[in-house]
């Protein structure tokens, strides 16, 4: 890969890379403008490093990982540990109708933000245990007491249709 | 099955409204991080870094200059290998704890964990003060050591357990350099020099702790943070001068009460302790001094606190977070959420007042 890439280059990567990466800053904050921000900020850091991406095709896994690195820093600090969920959970989600879209997001939103984070990696990103708890910086035992947690108030939320009691210790 | 969930979270996920990228303002949120490193490498202090196999040495503030981007490239993050629960006596390593066991050519003064395995430094005495010379072991994953080709003097080296390498500096009438070794192959991956570091006490080079890509260096008056992959230097604004602890951007510092947890990058406090603090191998948790009731461990995540075990037992570190103690003359492993012990005895010729060396702690006086 050359040492540097051209600013035309780099805006067709962006392009590329944007909606995906967005879907899954999204999925993992929950408010469009701090998604934004954050693959802003993952791109960035991306242009900045360029010269250590190994190639054109790591390049969009080099993103991405960047992106999760970023997030995993912003749940590091003190205000995101804060940050409460939704302390009530809203009546009548109890065995929502799955097909339901916005139930899933509404219901992500009442996970504290590192259950979410768990949940966004290994069922939207489809990572394993380890790969989790590399992503957050975490231990794999962290990232199973997490997923645990929340699936339990996933479950709750949504009903045993979407998540049956049997989940959890089968995907990793 | 968690396939319902997976598939309603893309489904919502492809409903999402993506707002236009923004290529311009990234492209110069980049370029502004770059010339930010440009500026900070070119102001605070000189760099040397030689990368080897490359064998380019660059001096003064400019970036390295690398010829083959791949042996720098940063490598994945991974876990440190599990040999069980560790300990050692004397010339002896003892692996799954105590169901295997591997002598050292010396006494194991200091147990450390890395992606390549436990690796051990050793010298005649297991003394740190006048302990000198100090060797290397790696025991791999399958139980076997090997020897490290490196030989320390009295300095406080450091690893980090997600990487193979150990990190250490050395001083002479040029200054210091930090140095990082890969303990698999005893190859230098990289030489920093740095500037500004007078007064380290009685070591003979300022004591360091890697964490990922950094290489924390101290005297008694600041401490510097070392990207090693890049050589550049910065002041490290929230972790305290003196030998340095930082696990996974986590630091202790002396605080009016005793010690906190510090956040590296944002100063934040995270816990303020009374009494001495001891980190986890991946931060998550913090052993916090001594209780009457057990040793109080506070989950720095969630903000819980429970108490491990009963009365005063020092307690190291296993891989994946359990305390490791001797209890009663016999071996405790504790969880840091329960506080429950489960306990087995010590190996055989093993007393049960011998002192036994645990990871997470570096045995300097």
């Amino acid at each position: 890969m050359a040492r540097q890439v051209s600013d035309e280059a780099f805006s067709e990567f962006v392009h590329g890379a944007w909606p995906g990466l967005y879907r899954t800053a999204y999925l993992l904050l929950g408010d469009a403008g701090l998604a934004e921000d954050l693959v802003q900020t993952a791109l960035a850091k991306t242009y900045a490093a360029w010269p250590s991406v190994r190639d054109v095709q790591a390049a969009p896994g080099f993103a991405r990982t960047t992106l999760l690195n970023t997030a995993s820093s912003w749940f590091r600090k003190r205000s995101w540990r804060n940050e409460v969920p939704t302390s009530t959970l809203p009546e009548g989600h109890h065995h929502a109708d799955f097909s339901d879209r916005p139930a899933v997001l509404d219901a992500l939103s009442h996970l504290p933000p590192r259950q979410r984070a768990v949940v966004v990696l290994r069922y939207y990103e489809d990572l394993s245990v380890a790969e989790t708890a590399h992503a957050l910086g975490v231990s794999d035992g962290t990232v199973k007491s997490q997923t645990s947690k929340a699936l339990d108030t996933l479950r709750g939320l949504l009903g045993d249709a979407v998540i049956p009691l049997t989940t959890g210790a089968t995907h990793d | 099955m968690t396939d319902r969930l997976s598939a309603l979270l893309h489904e919502q996920a492809d409903l999402l409204d993506v707002p236009m990228p923004t290529a311009h303002e990234v492209i110069t949120a980049g370029r502004r991080i770059r010339r930010r490193r440009r500026l900070t490498q070119a102001g605070v202090a000189a760099a040397v870094v030689a990368v080897l196999g490359v064998g380019a040495a660059f001096v003064g503030g400019a970036a390295p200059d690398r010829s083959d981007p791949d042996t720098i490239a940063t490598d994945p993050q991974g876990e440190p290998v599990d040999l069980g629960v560790v300990f050692a006596v004397d010339d002896t390593v003892y692996l799954d704890g105590g169901a295997a066991e591997v002598k050292m050519p010396e006494v194991a003064q200091t147990l450390y964990y890395t992606s390549a395995g436990l690796l051990v430094r050793t010298n005649k005495t297991g003394d740190s003060d006048g302990g000198a010379p100090f060797h290397f072991q790696l025991v791999g994953a399958d139980g076997k050591a090997q020897p490290l080709d490196l030989t320390l003097g009295e300095v406080v080296p450091s690893t980090d357990p997600t990487q193979p390498y150990l990190a250490y500096s050395e001083a002479d009438g040029d200054g210091v350099r930090v140095i990082v070794v890969d303990v698999t192959t005893g190859e230098q991956v990289a030489r920093v020099a740095v500037t500004g570091l007078t007064d380290w006490g009685g070591w003979i080079a300022p004591p360091v702790a890697l964490d990922g890509d950094t290489v924390y260096v101290s005297d008694f008056s600041h401490a510097l943070a070392v990207d090693w992959r890049t050589g550049e230097v910065v002041p490290a604004e929230h972790v305290s001068p003196g030998p340095p602890t930082v696990v996974r951007g986590r630091t202790i510092a002396p605080s009016d009460a005793a010690a906190q947890v510090v956040e590296v990058d944002s100063g934040d406090v995270l816990f303020e302790s009374r009494g001495w603090l001891r980190l986890s191998p991946d931060g998550r948790y913090a052993i916090a001094g001594e209780g009457a009731s057990g040793v109080p461990v506070q989950d720095l995540d969630d903000g819980t606190s429970v108490d491990v075990g009963k009365g005063s037992v020092t307690y190291g570190w296993t891989t994946d977070d359990q305390l490791v103690g001797i209890v009663d003359g016999q071996l405790a492993v504790c969880s840091p959420e329960s506080g429950r012990c489960t306990t087995s005895p010590l190996p055989d010729g093993v007393s049960s007042d011998a002192f036994v060396r645990l990871p997470g702690f570096t045995y300097e006086s």
